[in-house]
């Protein structure tokens, strides 16, 4: 693996530990029921070219959303498989959601600005 | 389950090697679940064969190293933390009285107290199930009875596990460890009976009532003592109590000993919570030995 790409894949490591989380509240916060991780992990699937992150990075955000009260969980048995956990996003969670996505906007302003050449520093 | 998703919940294993054993086994409980998942899905929707499903979902889930990377990540950022009374560079005598504000040691109290009760009802589901698995043993439906009762005591103790964490501070795992054998046959109860961790499991099931009863008895002799010696300046002038009674013999405290009894006490107090949180560690040490799976 050469250099570049390590570097790269660093990059986007760092910038989808805080974004993946954004996803997965507005993912839940949007969803009509509970959705459990394969659910999810579609949804992600199926709003972007490709997923930026692989699928079993979203698991531990999941619980460490759900450890922090943003989330809550249950396990249900189902038909066809193993039980399944099913996420909902809490009162907390929405209230993280509206707080973040102002955050994310200011950062992306920033960030837009300093590209485009907009921002003296 | 297929070779490929048998080979690759291996492979995690081996990545998170050195990890927390209690990460080790939820990482492998999520993979398991959402490749299952995955597989039955893409089988269905796409009616692709078992191999090329397994293919398909192992490719979206992620290397090995890389998920494990994921989970390495969450565990520094979630392990359990107490808001610790005691700080750093404190006093000694700060540190001594602050057991009194230190949740870790209200909370050590509470399970010490709880584990009694606790302790009851594990021996009572471990005589019940044991009893009830060997006698059916003799009949058809035996072996489905003795495998759904020890799994049973699997889920038991992943709740005593979360009290654990959640009250001592100790990292244990959350979910029940990776069922190898699907069925309710004899060979899966041969399988769980040649599992070491259905044993460890067992043996605490039984070891929590002697454990609650002796913490349960600590707790009360010292905590009796503390409270009757910090009511003794009001009681004693109230009710005209005597302090000892031997036989014919009555002693009453002198008016300047029930200032002294109250601070007896309230040292009491103090002492009884640090040797609550002694206490809750060797136990939470002790669940940790026994519930965590030790193959992952």
């Amino acid at each position: 693996m050469s250099a570049i790409s390590t570097a790269d894949k660093k990059f986007q490591r760092e910038l989808n530990s805080g974004a993946t989380s954004l996803v997965l509240l507005s993912i839940l916060a949007r969803a009509q029921e509970p959705l459990y991780g394969y659910q999810i992990a579609k949804q992600l699937d199926a709003g972007s070219e490709g997923p930026a992150a692989k699928v079993g990075a979203l698991y531990p955000v999941l619980r460490s959303l759900e450890r922090s009260g943003l989330l809550a969980s249950r396990v249900e048995p189902s038909v066809s498989g193993p039980p399944r956990r099913y996420y909902r996003i809490t009162r907390a969670g929405r209230g993280a959601l509206e707080r973040w996505l102002a955050i994310w906007e200011r950062n992306r302003r920033f960030v837009d600005a300093v590209i485009g050449g907009d921002y003296h520093v | 389950m297929s070779d490929a998703i048998r080979d690759y919940l291996d492979a995690l294993r081996r990545a998170l090697a050195g990890s927390d054993p209690a990460t080790v086994q939820d990482a492998l409980a999520d993979a398991e679940d959402h490749l299952r998942s995955a597989v039955a899905q893409l089988r269905e929707a796409e009616s692709l064969d078992e191999d090329a499903a397994a293919a398909r979902a192992l490719a979206d889930y992620g290397a090995a190293s890389e998920v494990a990377g994921a989970y390495r990540a969450y565990e520094r950022l979630s392990a359990p933390r107490f808001p610790s009374a005691s700080r750093e560079g404190a006093g000694m005598l700060l540190r001594f009285f602050g057991s009194l504000w230190d949740p870790r040691a209200w909370s050590a109290l509470l399970f010490l107290l709880i584990s009694l009760v606790t302790g009851i009802v594990f021996f009572y589901w471990f005589a019940l199930s044991i009893s009830l698995s060997l006698v059916f043993l003799l009949f058809i439906f035996g072996a489905p009875l003795a495998v759904l009762m020890l799994w049973a005591s699997r889920g038991l103790l992943v709740v005593e596990g979360r009290m654990v964490e959640g009250m001592l501070g100790i990292r244990m795992p959350r979910r029940s460890p990776v069922r190898k054998k699907k069925g309710i046959g004899y060979r899966e109860l041969w399988a769980l009976l040649k599992d070491g961790h259905t044993w460890r499991a067992l043996f605490y099931l039984l070891l929590k009532l002697p454990i609650g009863i002796v913490s349960f008895a600590i707790l009360m002799i010292l905590l009796g003592y503390s409270l009757e010696m910090m009511a003794a300046p009001i009681l004693i002038p109230i009710f005209d109590l005597p302090i000892v009674t031997t036989g014919r013999h009555v002693w009453y405290a002198p008016d300047w000993l029930l200032p002294l009894l109250f601070i007896a006490g309230f040292l009491d107090l103090v002492v009884t919570l640090h040797i609550c949180k002694g206490l809750g560690r060797l136990q939470g040490r002790m669940a940790r030995r026994f519930l965590l799976a030790r193959d992952v």
